[in-house]
């Protein structure tokens, strides 16, 4: 690769890194619950992309591009990811019943709920719902995942309410508590997640 | 999704993307590191290559300095093993290639072929060995008989050549096995994770 070509493939990737840097993250969080791993993760996002950076050809928004990238990352970590790891530390983070009023005062509480109640979403419907939350149309998800936009749209409804179930509950039991049942009893991204 | 008539959607992306987007220097040091780990890789893909010229390179030297039909016999064989087993991996790769970029469901689609090549590569890895083990053998008992006054290292050749093959074998194809059952495991939970999102 020429020095030229070098030079705009890096401001191609600052861009991206730039403009879609954060929302990586976020997608590696919807993966993995463990810190050291999540960044292990990030890492293995940031990579994939800087190597198929060079052989996107504009088929698809950048957008898309990177999502698609990233979601399938998050697959592959999770089928390489121990069994014995990464799913029950989520379980137990969302289901933990001890209600604790110093956290409930950090500012980040609410976000950190949400995010906890996401990943113990089942699969298909977490990943329409991190995609949705990261402002993507329906038919944006659906070119992402290689489904239809009704697919999506159901996928989505189901999730939505699934979430609305589990915040609900965890505001109803002054926390986390029955949040992990409650996404076991729902119909679809009912599952507590990554059962597998 | 109109999004913006959407309160509770809209609420909820406020929570969800409340972090910031990496900084000059973080996006810096994330290129620098990508870079890297790059050429690592590159390195690693090149492996194969570059450990079939050296044993090439090696078996080439043997030959030249080969005096008996049946070691001349082992080299070219194991020549014609080594090339065969560079091109035989290689075309067990094809079509897996960078599908990092394509939607989930190829993705996946590819990611379990992936691991069925693998496992495949493993069955030839099998192969080779037993062919390995059918050269070397009869030519360390040829050796061994031609030459009974040496004694490698003091010890018995028989011995100690058996123990030689049977350890670089044995430790081969546990290394195999280990291999195909990490592999086994990841193709049931990409077929799991396939039918998840299917279903």
């Amino acid at each position: 690769m020429s020095g030229s070509s070098l030079d705009a493939l890096e401001e191609r990737y600052d861009r991206i890194l730039r403009e879609h840097g954060s929302a990586l993250r976020r997608v590696a969080a919807s993966y993995e619950r463990e810190p050291a791993r999540r960044e292990d993760l990030f890492q293995e996002i940031c990579l994939a992309i800087w190597r198929a950076l060079p052989h996107f050809r504009g088929e698809a928004s950048v957008r898309t591009f990177v999502f698609r990238i990233a979601h399938n990352r998050g697959l592959t970590h999770r089928s390489r990811r121990s069994p014995a790891f990464g799913d029950l530390d989520a379980a137990a983070q969302v289901a933990d019943p001890r209600p604790d009023p110093e956290r409930e005062a950090l500012a980040g509480q609410r976000r950190d709920r949400l995010r906890a109640a996401v990943l113990a979403l089942a699969l298909p419907a977490r990943q329409v719902l991190t995609l949705a939350l990261e402002g993507l149309s329906q038919k944006e998800i659906g070119e992402v995942l290689g489904v239809s936009e009704n697919v999506v749209a159901v996928r989505l409804s189901r999730a939505r309410a699934t979430l609305r179930g589990i915040l609900g509950a965890g505001r109803g039991e002054g926390g986390m508590a029955g949040e992990g049942r409650e996404a076991a009893g729902s119909p679809a991204g009912g599952r507590t997640h990554d059962e597998d | 999704m109109k999004t913006e008539n959407d309160r509770e959607l809209r609420g909820w992306m406020d929570e969800w993307r409340d972090n910031p987007a990496p900084a000059a220097e973080a996006r810096a040091a994330i290129l620098r590191h990508v870079r890297r780990r790059s050429r690592t890789l590159a390195l690693v893909s090149a492996g194969e290559l570059v450990v079939t010229v050296l044993l090439l390179a090696m078996l080439g030297t043997l030959l030249l300095r080969a005096r008996e039909p049946e070691t001349i016999a082992v080299v070219v064989a194991g020549s014609v093993l080594a090339v065969g087993a560079l091109v035989l991996s290689t075309w067990n790769r094809r079509g897996t290639w960078r599908p990092s970029a394509e939607t989930t469901e190829a993705f996946l689609e590819i990611s379990v072929l992936r691991c069925r090549r693998s496992l495949r590569a493993v069955r030839y890895a099998y192969g080779i060995m037993v062919v390995e083990a059918l050269m070397l053998v009869p030519w360390l008992f040829i050796g061994i008989r031609r030459h009974p006054d040496r004694r490698p290292f003091g010890h018995d050749p028989y011995i100690y050549y058996g123990a030689l093959l049977a350890i670089v074998f044995g430790a081969a194809t546990l290394g195999c096995r280990w291999y195909a059952r990490r592999v086994r495991r990841e193709r049931r939970a990409l077929q799991d994770t396939r039918r998840d999102l299917v279903s």
